[in-house]
């Protein structure tokens, strides 16, 4: 392994010896936070770094080849600070992030695994936060990134940028859509208007993109007058709501609702006789009367799965945070050894993770690998072979991202 | 300035809005200082000025005089000099919320045009006269988000129509919204304000008046500021340093973040302590609001909603929150609730020799 951890360190050296250059510099980079993670010292963050001259920055990378490079999202008086309450807080972006971690896909399956530490339970899949045997928190896990995920993130990207003009009405001269090096994308907002919104701000929007809330505010009328009248001509999530629940109850059979949905009983006995009427009412009058007899637990679980159709998972620790790190545009990602990268929104719809590779050497990296996922990145693994002849950028990510014993035989 | 149609700022106008960038002009072209309070003219202000922050302290209100308007014009800056000068917190917070509740209540009687000269002209909000059904204004979401008075049901960005980056609301909410800025801008006036030191000394009428506010003030600052019953003593020993960092901050009157809330209720709670106990914190809060603070500590206490009690952040959490404020004893802890077991319930044990059932 050791063989492996020298072989990429000195990777990136010759990268960042031959590219510091290509590092994108922040906006108002004198007034950032730096951080990195160093080859050798990776169990250390080197925070509360800033920079006066951009030559700085260049030399730094040429120099130390960082493992992963940061910056903060924050402008402050005083970067080099190293207590938080100190440093002066300006302002800081608006940063979103869409991380396919935090998203259950269908390619998981094929990926990801996990072991619980505290009672050996293991599965496939989405990762839990608890394990479902024994409740523990202690779970190891194994996740890889596929062609497949960064499709999905992709999409969702599509959907927030396009929320964020219509909705809020930035432009795309304003943002900075950047793939994160390893499973998602970042959309970094730069504009005056946003400068000095506080935590509670952003918490609002981070809100309305994910739809939070509204199932309670619409209890909560439902409580005070009986009814919440919802209709197509209403406020952007409501209209939305709305049609999402003609569709579902046009579109899905009963199973579904049971199945995907574990709407109980009597709310399915009462949709199969009553189902075609309530289309036809909603038809004439474009309005749901909730909650359309329904029990406040079904209603949620209906409205809940309305608002899925329609929201976008962000990963809302990032928005909110004011002080947040983020990465800087043109580093390594030490985890994959890919690039990351800005690109502009067209770019962004033809993406696939073939433009962020940059250690494409024509050499192949044989591994002694057992049990590997049978699908990473672009590639379809054997997983009944114990070794693996990998293309070189697969291997490197294999090499980096892997947390069980893998051992690099021979580059051939 | 920005031109307005249809809208002439009248004299009552002004001091119906003493804070409006009209008055203020008015009030630097009549000439009027500090000196000039010791004359017959200023004795009259004066008392209006103490009216004003008196009546603000004894029915959260400030009623509206038309009578003589350069009084009740000159009154207003004048109660900003004696809030500054009495340099207590809580009273600019019910001060300030009063003013603005005055011209909040007025502005709901004006035409949208005026309301509109007022927040494009004394605020620079970003809003367009729209007269389109339920909605007469828009207003940028960041001024929306800036200025908005209650967090959650419908006030809260999810339930709003927006598009474009502008917030589509009713004139009563843009009155609102300006009643926000106005206790906001009241408040930075006030903080920002350069008195000199002597001046209550040198001023015998302005002494006369804050020796009357004072004693107001005395009468009621216990009944909406009740003691807090944790000691600073206690603060230091018992509890970890970053939930002590946060009581200190709350019991300087200063507001926190909604993270920080969030930490220190679910740590009083765990430990304990009512509701009550925690609402009562909170109180000192210049953005207080009972009505929201007792929905939001009855909601983390397990009693609202979902029914979860939830728990106060890990020190992991904190970190990455920036609430850590770790000191020598925090090695090994790993959530601030077992520093509290491990070394504040000891301490607190011993010191008041009393059993760990009863704290």
């Amino acid at each position: 392994m050791l063989q492996g951890k020298e072989l990429v360190k000195n990777l990136f050296k010759q990268y960042y010896r031959w590219n510091a250059l290509k590092i994108q510099i922040p906006d108002q980079f004198d007034k950032r936070e730096f951080g990195f993670i160093l080859f050798d010292k990776e169990e250390q963050m080197f925070r509360h770094i800033s920079f006066k001259r951009k030559e700085d920055i260049f030399h730094f990378f040429k120099e130390k080849y960082p493992k992963h490079a940061y910056f903060s999202t924050a402008y402050y008086a005083n970067p080099e600070i190293p207590v938080m309450g100190e440093k002066g807080w300006l302002g800081a972006n608006l940063v979103f992030d869409i991380d396919i971690d935090h998203i259950p896909t269908s390619c998981k399956n094929m990926h990801d695994r996990w072991f619980c530490l505290n009672c050996g339970f293991k599965g496939n899949g989405m990762i839990p936060v608890k394990c479902p045997k024994c409740g523990s928190e202690r779970i190891k896990k194994e996740t890889w990134v596929c062609e497949k995920c960064i499709e999905i993130a992709k999409n969702y990207t599509l959907k927030l940028i396009d929320l964020l003009i219509d909705i809020f009405g930035f432009s795309l001269n304003e943002m900075k859509i950047v793939f994160s090096g390893h499973r998602g994308f970042h959309v970094h907002i730069i504009s005056n208007d946003i400068m000095e919104l506080d935590q509670r701000g952003r918490r609002e929007i981070v809100n309305f993109v994910k739809g939070e809330g509204l199932i309670q505010y619409i209890l909560d009328r439902i409580k005070a007058q009986g009814v919440f009248n919802l209709s197509v001509d209403m406020n952007g999530w409501y209209s939305k709501l709305a049609k999402a629940l003609y569709e579902l109850f046009l579109t899905q059979n009963i199973d579904f609702l049971k199945k995907e949905i574990g709407i109980s009983k009597k709310s399915l006995e009462f949709l199969k006789n009553n189902k075609e009427k309530m289309l036809r009412n909603f038809e004439r009058t474009l309005t749901w009367k909730l909650p359309l007899s329904f029990n406040e637990e079904d209603l949620k679980r209906i409205l809940n799965y309305a608002i899925s159709k329609n929201n976008i998972p962000i990963d809302e620790r990032v928005t909110i945070d004011i002080r947040r790190l983020i990465r800087v545009i043109n580093s390594l990602h030490g985890k994959t050894g890919f690039r990351v990268i800005q690109m502009s929104y067209q770019d962004l719809e033809l993406f696939s993770l073939k433009k962020a590779i940059v250690f494409n050497k024509p050499e192949y990296i044989k591994l002694h690998w057992e049990n590997p996922p049978s699908y990473l990145l672009d590639y379809k693994l054997n997983i009944s072979n114990k070794i693996h002849t990998l293309p070189f950028y697969i291997g490197i990510y294999v090499i980096e991202n892997h947390v069980f014993n893998v051992e690099i035989l021979d580059i051939v | 300035m920005m031109f307005v149609k249809n809208v002439f700022f009248t004299i009552e106008d002004k001091a119906k809005y003493p804070f409006s960038i009209d008055t203020i002009n008015y009030i630097r072209e009549l000439g009027f200082e500090i000196n000039d309070l010791k004359g017959e003219y200023g004795r009259k202000i004066l008392r209006r000025a103490s009216k004003r922050i008196i009546s603000a302290i004894e029915r959260r209100n400030i009623d509206v005089k038309l009578n003589e308007p350069d009084i009740e014009i000159l009154s207003f800056p004048t109660s900003l000099l004696l809030v500054k000068i009495l340099n207590d917190q809580f009273l600019l917070h019910i001060y300030s919320i009063a003013e603005s509740k005055r011209a909040g209540n007025l502005l709901k009687e004006e035409t949208s045009e005026k309301i509109l000269y007022i927040a494009l002209n004394t605020f620079n909000l970003r809003v367009k006269l729209i007269n389109n059904g339920p909605y007469v204004f828009m207003i940028h979401f960041k001024d929306y988000l800036k200025n908005l008075p209650e967090i959650h049901g419908a006030w809260s960005l999810v339930n709003r129509k927006i598009s474009h980056g502008m917030v589509y609301i009713s004139k009563n909410e843009m009155a609102r919204l300006v009643e926000e800025a106005i206790k906001v801008w009241i408040v930075k006036k006030v903080e920002n304000m350069d008195v000199e030191n002597d001046i209550e000394e040198s001023f015998a009428q302005i002494n006369y008046v804050l020796n009357e506010i004072r004693n107001t003030w005395k009468k009621y600052r216990e009944k909406y500021y009740p003691t807090f019953s944790i000691s600073d003593k206690d603060l230091s020993t018992i509890f970890p340093p970053c939930i002590a960092f946060l009581i200190d901050k709350v019991k300087a009157g200063k507001n926190l973040s909604h993270s920080e809330r969030f930490a220190v209720a679910t740590f009083l709670l765990s430990i304990g302590k009512s509701v009550d106990y925690v609402i009562n914190l909170f109180r000192y809060m210049p953005d207080y609001n009972e009505e929201i603070t007792r929905y939001q500590v009855e909601h983390l206490a397990g009693l609202r909603g979902s029914r979860t009690k939830y728990v106060t952040f890990n020190c992991n959490n904190m970190r990455v929150l920036n609430m850590c404020k770790e000191n020598s004893l925090c090695r090994n802890i790993k959530h601030p609730l077992q520093y509290y077991y491990r070394y504040g319930l000891k301490k607190h044990v011993a010191r008041k020799g009393i059993s760990k059932k009863s704290i």
